[in-house]
């Protein structure tokens, strides 16, 4: 089993509040060939002569928290974005040695990076596992064309899935891939066969999200005015269900809400949030979450930037974490783990929080209605239970 | 603020535009009492009262054009809104009039809405005439007639004026013929006007001078003053509304209420022109307030007649019996922990409005409330309303009820206003419910459509004439508990809104009327049960499965809802389990976002009546007003 999941459960205890070590890191990598009609996350689009200073921003960024006291060493690394596969192997591999010089890194490090398909061949893609990178996830997101452009996405010459398999000839032996479903022009059926041809690849974890339409995006804008068509809550919970019946008798375990993996293929970077872990979190617009502090950086690249060559502090936004919301997201993310579920001693011990107590009742009807099972002490989601769980989880995150 | 005339004086006294004292007259100087002319106007709803009633402010220079603007660009109470008076405003006018003599006139204010009937006839005691406005282009209507008959009952003096006469659409002859025919009253005496341009309005004033006779009533003899109106006011407690009859009342002097014997001491007392002005007496035949310094209204009963404690008259004035609520409905803060707060506000509440009754009701379902009486369905839309603003509650409101006369096999009775209180079938020996007697104003070619949906609201026709070729008036007898669900809104819908109605108790007959329990998730819901006529019974059930189908929202689970008659289930639906609801990604960064979405909609559903595992939204509890036929 993974280190993850053996990893001794340690979390949130009162006494890792305000500690020093760190365990987990992200870095926001803003960087898109385009930017996605549906996607709010901070990128930048057509400057790449900024990647330069923008690496030399994220390194000095790095070493100051490193200077802040806060020690290593790192188990997980993951380069998000954005399209950090916007970096040449060299820039990445500059980036993963400043954050070994900062924090350390642990022997068996899980180095994370996302990659668009569009943008890697086989010589890049070797170029990122030699810099350390030893997981690659690749935001594939659809495999029909037409259905790549209705997002908006680049859709190269080349099929997505060539990638996928380059990867593994450059000596990656732990792919994810980003799936979505619920999208424009999409049916059963072309999400089913999306779903086949991905898994003659056999990715080693498969992220699978339904479309939400998120303020300030192209799909925002279209969808007030009428102009986007999309498959309704019925048909996108049949997409749902169909893939956990494909994904099963693949073999892929359903760990997270919509994360499914190979054994032991869990992405331990997640894991550790869901788990409610401390994180250093690095870039334009990233979160960070040290010493009981939630914290959110300057959402406009150049700003940030020139903030840090400034010698200044980039964050922008704090939010001190108390004991009781720090039990409710406790509560809410791990309800999220669908394999390892809720342990409620654990919360007891580390919240003095007894949920079979303060919420009998909604524990009742949610198990009654076969959304939740309890089952020696833990609380798990049930997987039909999925696309209803911010109602579960609004009821026991309290 | 408070009362909803009250809402008028605040916001004329706060546009600072009207000086009392620069009037010349009063103020402690009398005009001779033949100079008193003491008038209301009546009219059907939309007939134009209360733009006649601006224009005489203004004509007479009570209120200068200019404030008038103000007062209605300001004012946002919910009459303005609903464009119509609710409760009386009384005001006192100076007048010189083409003989050269100053007169003083009192102009008490009356609602135009059927429910407010009660309200009309204690103005009415308070006059010797009235201003009975007639829609030059609409003509006469229901409540037209029905505040004829009372100003008859109180032997006023009646004016016709037929307003509107700008109107494209004015048929002046036409109206006059009416005025001849269906209210007996000489259409020579009717005054063409229109309150809007002001035509007419200078003749209404002599008219009002000539034809209204002045108070009667003896200076000399013990004081006798009919509280006509009341309200609570935070500084100077009950205020009550009075016209003196006899005698006078001064500033200070001890005085006595005869029905509720009570001592209570003139802490001031004034006029309102508009606004509350004081004076040192007011004598017979003068309209005018007492601030009394009591602390609930119920201690100055509308109706009492206020005398002297130290000379005290030896009889009463014949008062009004007090005003029945005929419609009783289930008031419940949408939060519990509001329960003491609707119960401070249902209190002060009944200071402004003595009309409203209230007392603590529970139910499993909701919790604690009150079971309120109003007056009819726009009252208790208006004590809602002003519950919420004025109060700022959130409140749920249940379907509302007439009250039934029950008696039981073993000899005994009780009056059941709630179907919670109805006992089972087996113990009622009869149910007597109560019915009015309907008038409606129809255009004759929707006679037939009107006939139909009265007939399957029970009515009976007692009598129809066509008054005009324009219109045909029909008398129904008809039980109120049809009336009161969804009626006027049909009868306005059927008719392209040309239909109008009045409507008075006639008295208690038996009716097969049964309870119809509403089941959600297999449990009875106390507070959506309803009480039906047997022959209905099933098709309201349906009826009702249906609309609560669609209000309830999808729940994590099925739900089925059931009508139930007795034992046996008449209609059955069920709710989907809900399938989808928004599901985001969720690293690291969602964290806070994702905690706080999850508060939002935890917020949202706060007003959710949750009854076992379902939630409830507060609309399903008056879910049978909006009910297709």
């Amino acid at each position: 089993m993974t280190h993850a999941h053996s990893s001794p459960t340690v979390d949130s205890l009162p006494s890792d509040l305000g500690q020093r070590m760190i365990h987990h890191l992200y870095a926001h990598i803003p960087f898109c060939p385009v930017k996605c009609d549906y996607c709010a996350f901070v990128t930048h689009i057509g400057s790449d002569k900024l990647i330069g200073r923008y690496i030399a921003a994220l390194q000095s960024e790095a070493m100051s928290q490193a200077a802040r006291g806060l020690e290593g060493p790192l188990e997980t690394i993951y380069l998000g974005g954005g399209t950090p596969s916007m970096l040449a192997p060299d820039q990445i591999s500059h980036l993963l040695e400043t954050f070994r010089a900062s924090f350390g890194f642990a022997w068996s490090a899980e180095i994370t990076m996302e990659a668009h398909p569009a943008t890697v061949d086989s010589e890049r893609l070797a170029g990122y596992r030699r810099a350390g990178v030893n997981r690659i996830s690749f935001g594939v997101e659809s495999l029909v064309p037409r259905e790549l452009r209705a997002l908006g996405r680049i859709a190269g010459e080349r099929v997505p899935t060539a990638a996928l398999s380059e990867a593994r000839g450059a000596g990656f032996d732990n792919i994810a891939m980003d799936l979505m479903y619920g999208i424009p022009l999409q049916t059963s059926r072309s999400w089913a066969e999306t779903l086949d041809r991905m898994l003659e690849y056999r990715p080693d974890h498969l992220s699978l999200y339904p479309l939400s339409i998120e303020p300030k995006t192209v799909f925002q804008l279209r969808q007030k005015r009428h102009e986007l068509e999309l498959p309704d809550d019925d048909r996108v919970v049949e997409m749902y269900s169909m893939a956990c019946e494909i994904l099963a008798s693949a073999g892929y375990q359903h760990y997270e809400v919509g994360s499914w993996c190979l054994a032991g293929r869990q992405c331990r970077h997640n894991l550790a949030c869901w788990r409610n872990r401390e994180y250093v979190g690095l870039g334009v617009g990233a979160h960070g979450y040290v010493r009981a502090e939630r914290t959110v950086n300057l959402r406009q690249t150049v700003q940030y930037i020139r903030r840090l060559e400034a010698g200044g502090d980039p964050v922008v936004e704090r939010e001190r974490i108390d004991a009781d919301t720090r039990r409710i997201e406790s509560i809410m993310l791990r309800l999220r783990l669908l394999a390892e579920g809720l342990d409620t001693v654990q919360l007891k011990r580390d919240h003095h929080w007894d949920i079979a107590q303060q919420c009998a009742d909604a524990l009742r009807m949610l198990s009654d209605a076969g959304l939740i099972r309890m089952h020696r002490g833990r609380i798990y989601l049930m997987e039909s239970a999925v696309p209803v769980a911010n109602d579960v989880w609004e009821r026991l995150a309290v | 603020m408070h009362g909803l005339s009250e809402a008028l004086f605040y916001v004329l006294a706060r546009c600072g535009g009207i000086d009392a004292r620069s009037s010349t007259a009063s103020n402690g100087l009398f005009v001779n009492r033949a100079n008193i002319r003491n008038f209301c106007i009546i009219a059907h709803i939309d007939h134009g009262k209360s733009t006649l009633a601006d224009r005489l402010l203004e004509e007479t220079g009570t209120v200068t054009h200019r404030d008038m603007t103000e007062q209605l660009l300001d004012s946002m109470d919910l009459e303005r809104e609903r464009g119509i008076t609710i409760k009386l405003q009384a005001v006192r006018m100076q007048y010189k009039a083409k003989d050269g003599q100053e007169y003083e006139f009192n102009l008490i204010d009356t609602p135009g809405h059927v429910d407010f009937t009660y309200e009309v006839s204690r103005s009415l005691a308070a006059c010797e005439g009235a201003l009975l406005v007639i829609d030059a282009a609409q003509g006469v209507e229901a409540q037209t007639l029905a505040n004829v008959y009372l100003a008859l009952e109180h032997d006023l003096v009646m004016i016709p004026i037929i307003n509107k006469i700008d109107l494209p659409a004015a048929d002046p002859d036409e109206v006059k013929r009416e005025i001849e025919e269906v209210i007996g009253l000489d259409p020579d005496d009717a005054i063409l006007a229109s309150a809007k341009t002001g035509v007419g309005v200078a003749e209404i004033l002599e008219a009002v001078v000539e034809r209204i006779p002045p108070p009667g009533g003896s200076i000399d003899a013990p004081l006798r003053a009919l509280v006509f109106d009341s309200h609570y006011d935070a500084y100077k407690g009950v205020v009550a509304y009075v016209r003196v009859v006899d005698g006078a009342i001064r500033n200070g002097e001890p005085l006595y209420l005869m029905q509720s014997e009570k001592k209570i001491e003139a802490l001031e007392i004034g006029v309102f022109r508009p606004n509350m002005q004081p004076v040192t007496e007011l004598q017979a035949g003068e309209v005018g307030y007492v601030a009394t310094g009591l602390k609930t209204v119920r201690d100055s009963r509308v109706g009492d007649t206020i005398t002297s404690a130290t000379r005290p008259a030896p009889t009463a004035l014949a008062g009004y019996l007090p005003a029945n609520p005929m419609v009783f409905a289930g008031l419940y803060p949408l939060a519990g922990e509001d329960y003491p707060l609707l119960r401070d506000a249902l209190d002060r509440l009944k200071l402004n409005d003595a009309s409203v009754v209230y007392e603590p009701e529970s139910s499993a379902a909701l919790g604690f409330g009150f079971r309120t009486g109003f007056l009819g369905l726009l009252h208790m839309e208006i004590v809602r309303e002003r519950l919420e603003r004025e109060y700022d509650l959130e409140l749920l409101i249940t379907a509302p009820s007439v009250e039934y006369h029950v008696r039981k096999t073993d000899g005994t009775e009780l009056k059941v206003d709630s179907p919670s209180q109805l006992p089972s079938t087996v113990e009622i020996e009869e149910i007597e419910e109560p019915w009015v007697e309907a008038t409606l104003f129809v255009p004759p070619n929707h006679v037939g459509t009107i006939m139909e949906l009265v007939q399957a609201r029970r009515g009976s026709l007692v009598q129809m004439d066509y008054v005009s070729d324009q219109r045909v008036m029909m008398k129904y007898n008809m039980p109120l508990s049809e009336l009161i669900v969804d009626f006027y809104d049909e009868l306005k819908s059927r008719t392209q809104g040309y239909a109008s109605l009045d409507y008075h108790f006639s008295g208690y007959r038996p009716g097969e009327v049964v309870k119809v329990d509403l089941l959600v998730a297999g449990a009875s819901v106390d507070a959506l049960s309803i009480i039906v006529h047997r022959d209905k019974a099933q098709a309201m059930g349906r009826n009702l499965v249906d609309k609560l189908r669609e209000v309830i929202p999808r729940q994590l689970f099925e739900v089925p809802i059931q009508a139930a008659i007795g034992n046996k289930v008449v209609a059955r639906e069920t709710i989907r389990a809900m399938r989808k609801n928004v599901l985001a990604k969720c690293y690291g960064g969602d964290v806070t976002r994702k905690r706080k979405l999850l508060e939002k909609q935890k917020e949202g559903k706060q007003r959710m009546k949750r009854v076992g595992n379902v939630e409830i939204p507060p609309e399903a509890f008056t879910a049978v007003l909006r009910l297709d036929d």
